[in-house]
């Protein structure tokens, strides 16, 4: 086990002088990074254990009791089981159907096609969620939504995307898969092409079929992007808010059912019920949900790698 | 020149929790025109004009001034507008700016604005709402004079009632809701019933024969759209409005000036109304997956809904060819009052001058702007509005009230929102349930029951517990 104090002692002195200006050019955003998310994080923290009011801060000092009572909280357990269905399922699809797409665009397609292929995958990243969201909400719509439509063409009868429970957030992880697919497809098309082509071709000269290139070449080395892509899904998926929001808002006219996800707890119990202890007591949890997680895919996946 | 392994993985390590608290944090990146206005001819206690009293001849001084007027209903911009430009041509060094957003929205600003001092110079929502921020003093108190006014006989008790906080005046009423049952004329001559609905029973009544199913079995107009889903508290709202016909509430004073609630929703009423609800929906009276509302109204998708005034209005827009063809009319026996009051934080820099436009809002003259320009109705009750009802019987279910109908307001405590809140989401989930709840009174008293305890818990928790 390797001690990281000792580690950083142990870095010889001229070491740290060849790097200094390394460290003063990160000092900046190292500082930003410090005061912008590294101390509400720790403030965060600090207010789970209070009853803090949005106005009325520091009220009363509650040790575990945030902690306790959300787990008896019926919306955050729900809040949590969704969100871990939406997360896995959106990580799953994502990034399955991204290292499909990554691959034959690799093998398959060159040039100007390909770079217009790519375009239009990564054309979903570029638009803000809202009024992405907005439309898929109108392709999504029981009566006269694309969606229906198009499977009534192959004999499935309508489907109530935006007020069955379940089928919300199926919608909702739809909607997401076709935003995360762009981003994850080319950083894999980039970790693909970062692959010197040798290997396959001596591979291939060993008689190796495009399979068995693609499985014991293209996987293995690709296995750093292919984690990266995993733990920015994950975190991002658990972080999920604003297509949820918007495909319940303002639905007085249209069906929606709301799909109760943490954060969208988190913003209802901190900034609709004034309840800031509770939620970041709540925030807390995700906190450690998402670091438990990605250490997990870490070990998991640097394990696998060849 | 190459790094020791481990020295790499304690950068990596360090990278990796950052890369998590960083993602853990707060995202950087995602992120009537109607046809004829009402009649400004009443004389009000103020004079001609109903000019509030004791307007102050200078509150601006005469250095620039600009005034910003916050507030949750964007129909209600013109309004403000309009009045803006009349103040700044009695006032040229006062300018304004209009904020306003979606309602839920609007709250959200307002609970982060007003405690970090950045809220609008008039903000203006309802008392109930803002009652936390009225305890933390973070709202200046109404000036006596403006007090004296609102007292004077120029607003009727309902709406000083929904301005009263803990025993005083504390916003200025601007306008008022309620709610009327919409109906389109033509359906129902269509199904031979010769006129609106006037009690409970006749409405589901109604509902029924008005409902219309295609050959597959789904509806394609609902009878009567019931609110189904949405964000925030509506749903138990509308529910709330349809319990009061029978006499009940969402939450009862245990006993008058007590201070102390309890759910009452959960007895035979709410269960009975519950059960219409979840037997609607089995019998295809309406859908979950049908247009619900105003846009089902506008649209044809639903024969009655109900809804509060500002439905007119966006009718005469949104849905011209409506117009002549629906009527509105009161709730049989109870309606919901709301009133938005108006308010000046205590952080405003110009309060002078934000109660001086106040009182210019509530003048009869900018009182009578608000119908036509923003559909609702003005808080004042000495106006004489007939001639606008005779140009837009639209709002017949609004101003032509029964004799004896009973106003319920919503009870000053500030966690009423979370308990209402709370209480629709349950209403959400089990509605999507229809088909396990319809015709099982039991299982719903027991559905009833249970979120009833939680709505006690939440009162006892705030110290409002029976």
């Amino acid at each position: 086990m390797i001690h990281p104090v000792r580690a950083v002692r142990a870095v010889p002195r001229r070491t740290w002088l060849r790097y200094r200006f390394v460290f003063l050019a990160l000092a900046p955003i190292m500082a930003l990074f410090f005061y912008l998310r590294v101390l509400p994080t720790g403030q965060a923290i600090v207010m789970s254990f209070f009853k803090w009011e949005l106005i009325k801060p520091a009220e009363q000092f509650l040790g575990f009791d945030n902690y306790i009572n959300l787990l008896k909280d019926e919306n955050f357990r729900l809040a949590f089981f969704n969100t871990t269905i939406f997360a896995v399922a959106t990580t799953i699809l994502s990034v399955l159907l991204a290292l499909l797409l990554a691959t034959l665009i690799a093998r398959l397609v060159g040039g100007r096609i390909g770079a217009g292929i790519e375009l239009l995958y990564f054309a979903p990243v570029l638009v803000s969620v809202v009024p992405v969201t907005l439309g898929w909400r109108e392709i999504f719509n029981y009566q006269h939504g694309i969606l229906n439509s198009l499977l009534a063409g192959i004999g499935i009868g309508p489907q109530p995307w935006l007020s069955d429970p379940t089928m919300t957030l199926v919608a909702v992880i739809i909607l997401s898969v076709w935003k995360q697919l762009g981003y994850n497809m080319i950083i894999l098309l980039v970790g693909m092409r970062a692959i010197p082509r040798l290997y396959q071709e001596a591979a291939a000269v060993d008689g190796a079929s495009a399979w068995q290139q693609f499985r014991h070449i293209t996987l293995p080395l690709l296995a750093p992007v292919t984690l990266f892509v995993i733990v920015i899904t994950t975190i991002s998926s658990y972080n999920v808010f604003t297509q949820v929001y918007v495909l319940a808002s303002d639905v007085q006219g249209a069906p929606g059912k709301l799909v109760r996800v943490i954060v969208y707890d988190i913003f209802e119990n901190g900034f609709r019920f004034f309840k800031m202890g509770y939620a970041a007591a709540e925030a807390v949890y995700l906190f450690l949900i998402v670091i438990v997680l990605t250490i997990i895919q870490f070990r998991f996946l640097r394990g696998s790698r060849v | 020149m190459s790094m020791s392994p481990g020295w790499k993985r304690t950068l990596a390590l360090v990278a990796v929790v950052g890369l998590v608290i960083g993602a853990c944090g707060p995202s950087a990146t995602t992120a009537p025109s109607t046809a004829a206005g009402p009649s400004a001819s009443a004389a009000g206690p103020g004079g001609s004009t109903g000019a509030a009293p004791s307007a102050v001849a200078n509150a601006c001084g005469d250095a620039p001034v600009t005034l910003n007027v916050w507030g949750g209903y964007p129909e209600m911009d013109a309004v403000y507008k309009k009045a803006g430009e009349a103040y700044t041509a009695k006032h040229p060094n006062v300018s304004f700016t209009i904020f306003s957003t979606d309602l839920r929205g609007f709250e959200q600003k307002l609970t982060t604005s007003l405690p970090s001092n950045t809220a609008g110079d008039v903000v203006i929502r309802t008392a109930n709402f803002l009652a936390r921020f009225i305890d933390q003093g973070l709202l200046a108190p109404v000036p006596a004079d403006l007090e004296a006014f609102i007292k004077g006989g120029a607003y009727s008790e309902t709406d000083i009632k929904d301005a009263t906080y803990k025993d005083k005046i504390v916003g200025v009423p601007e306008f008022s809701s309620g709610t009327a049952l919409y109906y389109n004329k033509d359906f129902l001559a269509e199904a031979g019933l010769s006129g609106p609905p006037t009690s409970m029973d006749q409405i589901w009544d109604y509902a029924k024969k008005l409902a219309k199913v295609d050959g597959s079995g789904n509806v394609t107009r609902s009878g009567i759209s019931l609110r189904l889903s949405g964000q925030g508290s509506g749903v138990a709202e509308k529910f709330w409005i349809l319990l009061l016909q029978s006499g009940h509430e969402l939450v009862k004073e245990t006993a008058p000036g007590s201070g102390k609630y309890a759910a009452d929703y959960n007895g035979p009423d709410g269960v009975a109304l519950f059960q219409h609800y979840v037997d609607s929906l089995r019998d295809k009276i309406d859908s979950p997956n049908i247009d619900h509302d105003a846009k089902a109204f506008e649209t044809k998708v639903t024969a009655m809904f109900a809804r509060e005034p500002w439905v007119v209005a966006e009718i005469a827009t949104a849905a011209p060819d409506l117009v002549g063809h629906y009527g509105s009319i009161s709730l049989p026996v109870a309606d919901l009052g709301a009133t938005e009051t108006m308010y000046v934080p205590t952080s405003a820099p110009n309060a002078a001058c934000s109660w001086d436009f106040i009182k210019f809002l509530t003048e009869q003259d900018q009182q009578l702007l608000i119908p036509p320009t923003a559909g609702w109705l003005p808080s004042r009750k000495d106006l004489d509005l007939t001639a606008f009802l005779a140009a837009n019987p639209g709002y017949e279910g609004f101003l032509k009230k029964p004799a004896g109908l009973k106003v319920s307001l919503t009870p000053p405590i500030a966690e009423f929102d979370e308990l209402e809140t709370k209480l629709a989401t349950h209403l959400v989930d089990a509605y999507a349930d229809y088909a396990n709840l319809a015709g099982k009174p039991d299982k719903i008293q027991a559905l009833l029951n249970t979120w009833a305890d939680e709505t006690n818990q939440i009162l006892a928790a705030n110290g409002h517990g029976a």
